[in-house]
């Protein structure tokens, strides 16, 4: 061959080159995935007691709606025909009436159980969640007292026996009875294949009612929760008096001034846990700590110092302190997971570390994580709730059982 | 026809730093580029306009370039574990094999001109990006078919429509040339922004935290700029030459479509006080909102200064090597200026929705001045033929943190070239194939370089080889 041959073919050959390059095929997406259903139950009762005739709107916060999210393969009709479902209770943390209750439903509760259900990652469950905000912001899960009866001059009425709503009423109409019209879910219906968790004030609230109805939740799950009282929320009130705009020793201002709003986060806290823990004694001695617009009384004065009688009245519903001493030999049946966020402006990290050393001291078994948010948006405010609900469903599908026979 | 021709010379690959092509003409090319000092054909318009100034005869070329690049990129757009909708895996974009025609005449002494003239056409920088990317974060929005195909688009075409002209002095030893340049330019670029909420915190938790923004910019405009150049024939067997191609800025204009892509959430309108949040239920509709806008963009062509030397140690071989500077820091940003903006109705009630879609906004580039370094070789087969082979280094001026699938540029790259010429008659026949190996490239994080509070990187791995070949066809007379 000579070298014009040679030439040729090299001409050919290059001519050829980026033909040669075939096209590439990217990933092809996921196959959709079979979706649950999110339905509202709309009255769940949080009190017995009849709402006075004068104050109509009353009912509005008496009356509770639950949502309801069913798995894919669940069946409605015809009715208990399909397979039974093991079933988590989620409370929601504290807020304004307008989100909180719908805290799981903003975090869509049913995007995150249909991937993991769909991945593998759980099982079916059933989820249920329920509103307990009040006016205030939140219940903390705690009965409450009837203050309009008390004290007839309070316009608001913060209280309610949501702690029952949850552990008796909550669970008797989803799982046992037919009422309005709506059916039973189909549940297993046994302690091990049932499960109660929450966030923030529903931390709490799960851990409190699980542990003081032993006989109903297997396991537990608490994220960013106000589990140490005495850890923690005495660093918060300098930033009631700030969000107020009130100055310490400012008694006047004080009474006056501190009012919980959707965009004051601390005086909310303190308004619910006062609702819920401290509403006021008309017999007991507490001038200084009457919040008479919502009939309870604050664990601090006018000049920030802490008030020893109200703070012992909470104290006796703290977790670590108190609750845990009184109840914590159920923890030896119950499965408990709890995480927090080292940039909570609840300071629940702090709380939680006392928290964890008091779980220690009894020698319960726990399973614990710690998450942090990303660089200009630390995990505060609640925001990592829809992730943090993956890792919550997780832990309590590895513990739940499906079997009825258990 | 005209639109034919159009679209092949618009249909090209970057395939050396920046935007910049690798070079033009088959036989510079199959030299690695080292030609500021060789520079005896038509590509000496690009190379050293004072080369023209030593062709002998008039000539007509037509160079046709065909380029395939091989990117891949996988998404790791996390922050500290969290994701925000670029599903991870290797993923392409659509691959192409693209070509491009350049044209050149030269005219020695026309009309007893003291001199040589030169006419060209030819693309100097060029990109072509589209990729499918993006889905929306998980919770977002379930409907990603809303979303368009190609969500990331870089089609940046850059002509160069030079008039040249050289003469020679000292008994034909020294050269000096002078080209002027119209530029036209032409961007066709879209992406994906997120922007952080600026909504109550309960509303702004994730995955509502970034909301979704497209941006589509298809603009066109004209820039001036000049190329001057000298070379000196030291001796019969060593020359050395140098240009300088000076700075310009291309003044487009046209249509840009910014797109708010809303999460969808029908549960959250009905909690919030319609007084208080009039906007709620339409940005958490899940139904994408347009701005249509007329805008202006300035694109920067960055300044170059090249030297270069030859060396032929016998009759039949020419040695040469190449030093070029380019700097890409003058390509600062793109800056979207509107001129006339329209949304949708009720806008005007939307404050959240306006900052969106009627903000105007800029794409930064942090880059640094590069360099590239060209060794070539040429030699004569027999009286037909002639071999050829070159190797550079091209220093890459994107940062490592500026990476972004809208650029090809992976890093530094090396270029290994051959080809080869047959002449017939009056006619040369040449190619040249190029292979360009890029570094893989490591984003480790997104980064905000304007502070607009928009990330302008995308972090992740990127990768790239390409094949670049050019045929040419001279005819000499």
């Amino acid at each position: 061959m000579n070298l014009r041959k040679v030439a040729l073919w090299i001409l050919a050959v290059i001519m050829l080159l980026p033909l040669a390059c075939g096209d590439r095929d990217n990933p092809a997406d996921p196959e959709d995935i079979p979706h649950g259903l999110v339905f509202e139950y709309p009255r769940i009762y949080n009190s017995d007691e009849t709402a006075p005739g004068d104050r109509p709107n009353w009912v509005n916060w008496r009356v509770r709606p639950a949502w309801i999210y069913t798995p894919p393969g669940y069946i409605f009709d015809p009715p208990g025909e399909g397979p039974k479902f093991p079933i988590l209770y989620l409370l929601h943390d504290m807020g304004a009436a307008q989100d909180s209750a719908a805290s799981y439903l903003f975090s869509r509760m049913d995007y995150v159980a249909d991937k993991l259900i769909a991945s593998g990652e759980i099982q079916p469950m059933i989820i249920v969640t329920v509103d307990a905000s009040t006016p205030v912001g939140g219940s903390f899960y705690t009965d409450g007292y009837s203050l309009w009866n008390a004290n007839p001059q309070v316009e608001k009425r913060p209280a309610g026996n949501f702690e029952t709503m949850i552990a008796s009423s909550l669970i008797h109409i989803m799982e046992d009875e037919v009422t309005q019209g709506y059916r039973p879910l189909s549940v297993v219906g046994t302690r091990d294949s049932r499960a109660i968790g929450g966030f923030g004030m529903g931390g709490y609230g799960a851990l409190k009612i699980a542990l003081k109805h032993p006989d109903l939740f297997s396991s537990v799950s608490i994220s960013d929760g106000f589990v140490s009282f005495d850890n923690g929320l005495e660093t918060l009130i300098d930033k009631v008096f700030e969000e107020n705009g009130v100055n310490k020793g400012d008694r006047d201002a004080f009474m006056a001034n501190v009012d919980t709003s959707y965009s004051k986060p601390f005086t909310t806290l303190f308004y619910s846990m006062a609702c819920a823990f401290s509403p006021h004694d008309s017999t007991g001695d507490y001038e200084e700590t009457f919040m008479a617009d919502y009939g309870v009384d604050f664990p601090f004065d006018y000049q920030g110092n802490i008030v020893q009688s109200v703070w012992d009245l909470w104290l006796e519903h703290d977790l670590t302190s108190t609750l845990l001493t009184t109840y914590g030999e159920h923890l030896d049946s119950t499965e408990l997971y709890f995480e927090y966020s080292d940039e909570n402006e609840f300071n629940t990290s702090t709380q939680s570390a006392a928290f964890e050393q008091q779980l220690q001291s009894l020698d319960a078994d726990y399973e614990k994580a710690t998450f942090s948010g990303y660089t200009g948006y630390p995990a505060e405010k609640g925001r990592f709730t829809f992730e943090r609900l993956a890792e919550i469903l997780k832990f309590h599908s590895s513990k739940l059982s499906n079997d009825p026979g258990l | 026809m005209l639109a034919v021709f159009t679209a092949t010379l618009i249909a090209s690959e970057a395939i050396a730093g920046g935007y910049a092509l690798s070079g033009i003409g088959a036989r510079a090319q199959s030299m690695a580029g080292a030609y500021r000092a060789v520079a005896d054909d038509w590509s000496a318009v690009y190379y050293n306009p004072a080369g023209l100034a030593r062709i002998e005869k008039s000539q007509l070329n037509f160079d046709l370039g065909f380029a395939s690049h091989r990117p891949s990129y996988d998404p790791d757009v996390s922050l500290n574990g969290y994701t925000f909708g670029y599903p991870t895996g290797e993923r392409y974009p659509d691959d192409q094999v693209t070509y491009f025609p350049n044209f050149g005449a030269v005219l020695v002494a026309p009309f007893g001109f003291p001199g040589t003239v030169a006419f060209a056409m030819y693309e100097p920088f060029d990109e072509n990006l589209e990729w499918d990317l993006y889905r929306f974060a998980e919770g977002y929005n379930p409907n990603n078919e809303l979303l368009p195909d190609i969500e990331y688009r870089n089609n940046i075409d850059v002509l160069d429509f030079q008039a040249s002209f050289a003469t020679s002095f000292a008994d034909d030893k020294f050269h000096v040339g002078l080209g002027l340049s119209l530029y036209r330019g032409d961007l066709h670029t879209s992406q994906i922004s997120l922007v952080p909420s600026t909504l109550d915190y309960k509303l702004s938790a994730r995955p509502y935290d970034m909301f979704v923004k497209w941006t589509d910019a298809d603009v066109w405009g004209f820039g001036f700029g000049f190329d001057v150049g000298m070379l000196y024939d030291i001796t019969e067997k060593v020359s050395i030459g140098a240009n300088y191609r000076s700075k310009s800025k291309i003044k487009m204009d046209g249509d840009v479509v910014a797109r708010f892509y809303t999460p969808d959430n029908p549960e959250i309108q009905p909690k919030y006080d319609q007084n208080e949040y009039p906007e709620i239920d339409t940005i958490f509709s899940g139904v994408p909102l347009d701005g249509t806008h007329q805008a202006d963009i300035d694109m920067t062509i960055p300044s170059q200064f090249g030297v270069g030397i030859s060396f032929k140690p016998s009759e039949k071989v020419t040695l040469a090597a190449d030093f070029a500077y380019t700097m890409w820091s003058e390509f600062e940003d793109l800056e979207v200026d509107f001129t006339y903006t329209r949304g949708p109705q009720g806008i005007n009630s939307w404050p959240t929705v306006q900052g969106i879609i009627f903000s105007e906004y800029a794409y930064p580039y942090d880059w640094d001045d590069a360099i590239r370094l060209s060794l070539g070789i040429e030699g004569q087969a027999n009286e037909n033929i002639k071999v050829r082979g070159g190797y550079s280094y091209d220093q890459s001026p994107v940062p490592d943190e500026a990476g972004t699938p809208l650029i090809t540029d992976t890093g530094d790259s090396h270029h290994i070239a051959a080809g080869l010429s047959y002449f017939v008659s009056i006619f040369e026949f040449a190619a040249a194939a190029e292979f360009v190996a890029m570094p893989e490239r490591d984003v480790e994080t997104v980064e905000d370089f304007n502070d607009d509070g928009v990330w302008d990187n995308l972090s992740g791995t990127y990768k790239n080889t390409a094949l670049n070949t050019s045929f040419s066809v001279t005819i000499r007379f």
